[in-house]
């Protein structure tokens, strides 16, 4: 695999991994304060 | 002054330097930042997500210290001519198992992903790390022909002649006598002449280190102490002494240089007699 091609692989993967969670995280955030307003 | 610079500069043709690419793990940094905002908004409604995203940035924020750090010494490393024995930890790998671990301990505590799921996203941040970032260079001794100084001797000879070099060029800076400038301009390409001659062929050591170590120190010296007291007024005197003391670091210069040239030639003589000796005494 070519060194770049490799990198960019690399990068997408290493950006889904972590904003994954992040993302995932506010999501899950947003959900719950609607819960507890629903809740209310 | 561009054509003055050393640091971090490779040569790639006659006469000319470009600055190697430095990564510096900026990703690394920038990409948990969220995890932090995530913690500090949970930290009021549920203290065990709190807690796993905390963990997870702080975790990151090590990863990319630990990758910084490894891409340092690989950068050091590839900056010379002569190779130096790595480091004996895996800064990079080590940043990666920490990362990989980290977005773990975020995805499963901090967003409540399914275990499985975390895994997998802790290993994709592992294996992205190593694929962007590499893996740390070779930890096997470099080869080296026997001259009696390790690699590693070398280096830190060069490198502390560097070190001279950037000071004499920032002494340098600081002097307004445009001739006096042109002079020291001369002064520093001719030491990094000096300098690479010594990286190409380390066996040269022998014959320079004096000249790295002892003179190019005096004349560090001499030219901060120059430029730091030549605006304070009236310094014909010291003007004229600085001038004489520039024409014998000059003359050093070039000596320098001609003894290491001629020592070339010298074993370039040696090596072609032995090898038409061998010739005549062995025929084809």
């Amino acid at each position: 695999m070519p060194g770049k091609l490799k990198k960019m692989i690399g990068l997408v993967i290493l950006v889904y991994a972590i904003c994954g969670v992040s993302c995932v995280g506010v999501i899950n955030t947003i959900q719950g304060e609607d819960k507890l307003e629903s809740t209310r | 002054m561009s054509e003055l610079r050393r640091g971090g500069a490779k040569k790639v043709g006659a006469g000319q330097t470009r600055l190697l690419p430095r990564s510096r793990a900026f990703l690394l940094f920038l990409l948990p930042m969220p995890m932090l905002l995530l913690a500090c908004v949970n930290a009021f409604s549920s203290a065990v997500s709190a807690l796993g995203y905390a963990v997870g940035f702080a975790a990151s924020m090590i990863a990319a210290t630990l990758v910084r750090k490894g891409l340092d010494i690989e950068y050091e490393a590839n900056r010379r001519k002569i190779v130096r024995r790595s480091s004996s930890i895996p800064y990079k790998l080590l940043g990666a198992a920490v990362l990989g671990a980290g977005i773990f301990a975020g995805a499963r505590f901090g967003a409540e992903i399914a275990f499985i799921n975390s895994v997998l996203l802790g290993l994709g941040a592992a294996i992205g790390s190593v694929m962007v970032y590499g893996t740390d260079p070779s930890r096997s001794a470099p080869d080296m022909p026997a001259i009696g100084v390790t690699s590693e001797e070398v280096l830190e000879i060069l490198n502390e002649a560097d070190e001279k070099i950037l000071a004499i060029e920032a002494a340098r800076s600081r002097i307004h006598n445009v001739e006096l400038k042109d002079r020291l301009s001369k002064i520093i390409i001719g030491v990094r002449e000096i300098t690479d001659i010594v990286e190409d062929d380390p066996r040269d050591l022998r014959r320079a280190r004096k000249f790295l170590k002892v003179y190019l120190e005096g004349a560090q010296r001499v030219t901060e102490g120059y430029a730091d007291t030549h605006s304070y007024g009236d310094t014909g005197e010291l003007d004229s002494n600085f001038r004489s003391v520039l024409t014998t670091i000059e003359t050093v210069i070039g000596e320098q240089k001609q003894k290491l040239l001629e020592n070339n030639l010298t074993e370039l003589d040696v090596q072609i007699e032995v090898l038409q000796l061998q010739l005549e005494k062995e025929g084809v």
